[in-house]
């Protein structure tokens, strides 16, 4: 095999051609790790359904005006044994027909908030529906074979759901911000029907 | 050529190429081995350049103010502060900031933001029945409106509900933002500043350049290795 020779007047130094092919690869190795470095997680909003339309279908025609539910400092505390965090705000609404309440809550998976709807019917989960999300990976949960799971579940004494949710691989973070939410909207929905009973 | 000469350029060369290199490690290196002594993760700095090649900057020449009786909502670098204080992180640019009887209403392009007058946060929806981003916000005897598209929207009491609106209404308009509160602002957005432990480690590292320079730091220490080597067998072999 051929060399090359770098020369100047005081050093000849030789190299051979298999070595610097060789030297070249490690090069474009080195420059490709060096590209991949800096990986960045993108950002992409994906809206899957937006929340009036949400709304309209939840409730198959006009929308009721919505009603607040205060957040005291004991919803606040029953809010943090869910969210393992404080709850943001002084009210949060919410959307009410009859024994129907639907919620529109978010809750962050691994950085980014989903924004899910969430109706109940009777204390028990009719519908949850992933509207937005934000994230790039994870987002298998919005899904029917995922979402329907939560169909007929309710907030146990211990405020846990009444059934196991089975998670998906690679979205283990997505799939407990969706169960935190669904144990939030039938805490909230148990106490709009509690106040509501109060007052009759 | 005549080998040992060879391996002596080599030796002489990766040397010299990697001298910076190995200084910065030996200087950072034992600064870092008397950290505690020199007290080095309390002392802190906050230089503009230091905190700007972090990415830690302070507020932004975009930031705008607003000024409702006598106060001031500020927005910029995603953060609205009432006065000097962090109140909410916000969603889209914000447009526009008024004060009611009883609350601080700001908005953003897509997001409702209410507040008591002390900051602290009531409510924020993304409100319904709009076609259009908001482009403005104002007051209409005493309650607020928004423009989103052609149309003009003024809310209940209850700031919960928007209807369509075309009677009379002044626009909130921005001003620079308050430098009576841009220390405190960007305190909070720089926080106390880097400890000078965080930099060392980082000149120590070679991530202080770029995310990439911990991989040619460890390529300096592989060639740092081959040079012990190299050195160690031309004096073994020559004595």
């Amino acid at each position: 095999m051929g060399a090359q020779h770098l020369s100047s007047p005081h050093v000849m130094l030789e190299i051979p051609m298999s070595i610097k092919s060789k030297l070249q690869m490690l090069v474009c190795l080195c420059l490709a790790i060096f590209a991949f470095a800096n990986e960045d997680e993108a950002r992409a909003e994906k809206v899957f359904q937006d929340p009036e339309v949400f709304l309209t279908e939840v409730f198959d025609g006009p929308v009721p005006d919505p009603s607040f539910l205060w957040l005291i400092s004991d919803v606040k505390a029953a809010a943090y044994e869910i969210l393992d965090r404080n709850l943001s705000g002084l009210r949060q609404r919410y959307w009410r027909q009859g024994d129907q309440t639907v919620w529109i809550l978010e809750e962050i998976g691994k950085t980014q908030a989903i924004t899910t709807g969430i109706s109940v019917n009777d204390g028990t989960i009719e519908r949850l529906q992933v509207l937005i999300y934000r994230e790039s990976h994870g987002w298998e949960v919005r899904y029917p074979f995922f979402t329907d799971q939560f169909r007929g579940m309710s907030l146990s004494s211990e405020m846990e759901l009444s059934e196991q949710v089975d998670g998906i691989s690679g979205a283990t973070l997505s799939v407990r911000a969706l169960t935190k939410l669904a144990r939030l909207a039938l805490l909230f929905d148990g106490l709009v029907r509690a106040e509501g009973e109060a007052n009759e | 050529m005549n080998k040992w000469r060879l391996f002596r350029t080599w030796h002489r060369w990766l040397g010299l190429g990697i001298t910076v290199f190995v200084l910065l490690l030996s200087i950072t290196g034992v600064m870092l081995n008397h950290a505690e002594k020199l007290k080095l993760n309390d002392v802190t700095t906050d230089a503009d350049w230091l905190m700007s090649w972090y990415g830690i900057d302070g507020l932004s020449d975009d930031a705008v103010s607003f000024q409702i009786d006598d106060q001031w909502i500020t927005s910029g670098n995603g953060w609205l502060y009432l006065n000097d204080k962090a109140i909410a992180t916000t969603e889209g640019q914000v447009i526009g900031a008024v004060q009611t009887d009883l609350l601080v209403i700001v908005a953003s392009s897509r997001k409702i933001y209410l507040f008591t007058h002390q900051g602290e946060q009531i409510e924020v929806y993304t409100p319904e029945g709009f076609d259009a981003e908001i482009t403005a916000v104002g007051l209409s005897e005493g309650r607020p409106v928004v423009q989103a598209g052609e149309m003009v929207f003024k809310a209940d009491e209850d700031v919960a509900i928007w209807q369509p609106y075309d009677g009379d209404y002044v626009w909130s308009e921005s001003t620079r933002f308050s430098e009576a509160y841009l220390s405190a602002i960007n305190q909070h957005l720089r926080g106390g500043g880097l400890p000078f432990s965080r930099v060392l480690l980082d000149l120590h590292s070679g991530r202080f350049f770029a995310a990439s320079g911990p991989l040619i730091m460890d390529a300096v220490a592989v060639i740092l290795v081959l040079l012990n080597g190299l050195g160690v067998w031309l004096w073994w072999a020559r004595r």
